[in-house]
């Protein structure tokens, strides 16, 4: 199994591996290319990203999310890292892109948006624009959406479970009707 | 000497920017042709307008016509922030067209490793000192003689551009440049002026590699040092037009300069690179318009460096440019393709932008660069934390507007 730093390409057996992993989502081209994208980020061929190393790019330096982009992807050997980015792949299924932003959201990874989560979540998309006030006002806005969206469904959840599920996340955004991100990665001839 | 960017006619009428409509498949076309009339000369600070933005703005116009708005979801939505980060790991343009090539040397195993010490010591024990030599002996007669005929001779005559085109020969010569030309060289005595030569930018160097086939005028950003005490004389006498990258002023005088370079015959033909940077010879980054809105015939030039030997693209970020020609003069030979290609004339249907994206195409086609649409600014301008700060402005006044 080549999948440490130190293999320089990868193998059939690789590729189907990882094409596993990440259900198919990425051609054995593109999981090459990835490879090779891979590789050239991590510096000293450790077989994972750190934190610095992803903050070197600046178009990624520059994202608003960039701190929580980073701690997603930092740390992740080769196979996990298709794997995250597979739920942007153009053959990801609307569920699989909501899946990876909700993730996002989910800073304590408790499998709910709770409300230090939002928080974090939205200090860093508006950083010091709104004041501390609107910002209160902003997220008690936000949970009452989330109070009337219960009511509506008449399901109020019990008292434990106080942040955003999944299947509430997926309600949340139902609305919202457009392209979700989608990444594509870009296959060379010469890969 | 050389040579940079001829952006300064670029000027994108704000009109087009809202005339398309916004297709998702077509979000990344737009992208492109948005960033590529990056010239608007009015603004210092160049807007960048990406997928994710375009996400955002889209979601925005058809959010208007809602109603009432919760918060919930907007604050769950950070799909546009999350396209660019996301697409930044995947791929980014920095990485990909200005990161020098790393030179692994071939000396891993037991019968290479002396063949290529060996190597190691004639190139810089024995062929740098007798290049370093041969090119300052040329530079020392190269000043003799370029004033000479700058202050003795009568400019009719055109002692100052032979003396520049030899001077640029010694250049080539002291890199052993080992420099095929491809298609009809550009004729010295009949046509001049009237036409632009437009060609991939990947080293000052390319400069001296057409040069010293027949000279050029060149558009040029400003340097320091040495090559800006060559940019202010030689260079100047033979018409050359040089700016400066980030004054604005500058760049309404170039565009004036332009055109009246190209009315006027006597003068050099003219050469520019719409690229605006040095990009490693891999990819090609936008053109700037520049070149395209004069109304003339534009001539392309392809330039392919070989990279076995050594990689010639200048990083001037990290390298000054003495470095770069020790660096070449230290290597084997620069081996590299010049393409000459069929004139191009900008077509009644076409706009300034596709011309230039036409004959983009050919460069890239003919020396085997990958086109990619990315802005050459970028690396001068880096994105700024600022660039984030506005993306937060944006999206927390449409979160306020939500809130009201």
């Amino acid at each position: 199994m080549g999948l440490t730093a130190s293999s320089l390409n990868l193998t059939q057996y690789d590729i189907e591996d990882v094409q596993q992993h990440c259900d198919g989502k990425f051609t054995s081209r593109e999981i090459q290319a990835l490879y090779a994208r891979f590789r050239s980020l991590d510096k000293r061929h450790k077989g994972f990203l750190t934190e610095d190393e992803l903050m070197a790019i600046p178009e990624l330096a520059i994202s608003p999310l960039a701190p929580r982009i980073v701690q997603m992807f930092q740390n992740q050997n080769f196979k996990d890292f298709v794997k995250m980015l597979s739920a942007l792949s153009p053959r990801a299924s609307r569920d699989d892109r909501l899946r990876f932003m909700f993730q996002c959201h989910d800073v304590d990874r408790d499998g709910e948006i709770a409300r230090s989560d939002l928080e974090t979540m939205t200090r860093h998309l508006v950083g010091s624009s709104v004041s501390e006030e609107d910002f209160n006002a902003l997220i008690h806005r936000a949970f009452e959406d989330l109070r009337a969206m219960r009511a509506e469904r008449a399901d109020a959840r019990e008292g434990s479970a106080r942040g955003v599920a999944f299947d509430e996340f997926r309600r949340a955004l139902s609305a919202v009707d457009r392209t979700l991100p989608t990444v594509r990665v870009p296959v060379d001839d010469d890969a | 000497m050389p040579v940079d960017d001829a952006d300064a006619g670029a000027r994108r009428s704000s009109g087009d920017q809202s005339a398309r409509t916004p297709q998702p498949s077509e979000s990344i076309n737009r992208f492109a042709f948005d960033s590529f009339g990056e010239g608007d000369i009015e603004r210092e600070q160049v807007e960048r307008v990406t997928p994710g933005i375009e996400l955002e703005r889209q979601a925005e116009r058809t959010r208007s016509t809602h109603e009432r708005e919760e918060v919930l979801p907007r604050l769950l939505d950070c799909s546009g922030v999350l396209q660019d980060a996301c697409a930044a790991i995947v791929d980014d343009s920095f990485n990909r067209c200005f990161q020098e090539a790393v030179e692994e040397p071939w000396n891993f195993n037991f019968y290479l490793f002396p063949l290529w010490w060996l190597g190691w010591l004639i190139r810089h024990g024995i062929l740098f000192p007798l290049r370093l030599a041969f090119i300052l002996s040329a530079s020392a007669a190269f000043t003799v003689s370029f004033f000479f005929s700058h202050y003795v001779t009568p400019r009719e005559w055109g002692w100052e551009r032979k003396c520049v085109e030899l001077y640029a020969a010694a250049f080539v010569v002291s890199w052993t440049g080992v420099i095929r030309y491809h298609g009809p060289k550009p004729s010295r005595g009949g046509q001049r002026g009237g036409v632009v030569y437009v060609s991939n930018h990947t080293s000052m160097i390319d400069y001296l590699v057409l040069t010293q086939v027949s000279p050029f005028a060149v558009i040029q950003q400003k340097h320091r040092g040495w090559v800006g005490l060559l940019q202010r004389t030689a260079m100047n006498a033979i018409d050359c037009i040089e700016f400066n990258r980030t004054d604005i002023q500058d760049r309404h005088k170039v565009t004036e300069r332009l055109k009246q370079h190209v009315a006027d015959k006597s003068r050099l033909p003219l050469l520019i690179f719409p690229e605006g940077t040095c990009v490693n010879n891999k990819y090609c980054v936008m053109f700037k318009r520049g070149a395209f809105d004069l109304g003339v015939d534009v001539v392309p030039v392809a330039i392919k460096y070989n990279s076995l030997f050594v990689d010639a693209f200048w990083n001037s970020r990290r390298q000054s440019f003495s470095r770069h020609l020790c660096k070449l003069m230290s290597s084997w030979a620069v081996v590299a393709d010049v393409w000459y290609m069929e004139p191009q004339r900008q077509r009644e249907d076409e706009t300034s932008i596709e011309f230039a994206e036409r004959v983009r195409t050919m460069i890239c086609k003919r020396a085997g660069l990958k086109a990619v649409p990315w802005d050459g600014m970028l690396k001068y301008y880096r994105p700024s934390p600022r660039e984030c700060e506005s993306r937060r402005k944006a999206f927390a006044s449409t979160l306020m507007n939500g809130l009201k």
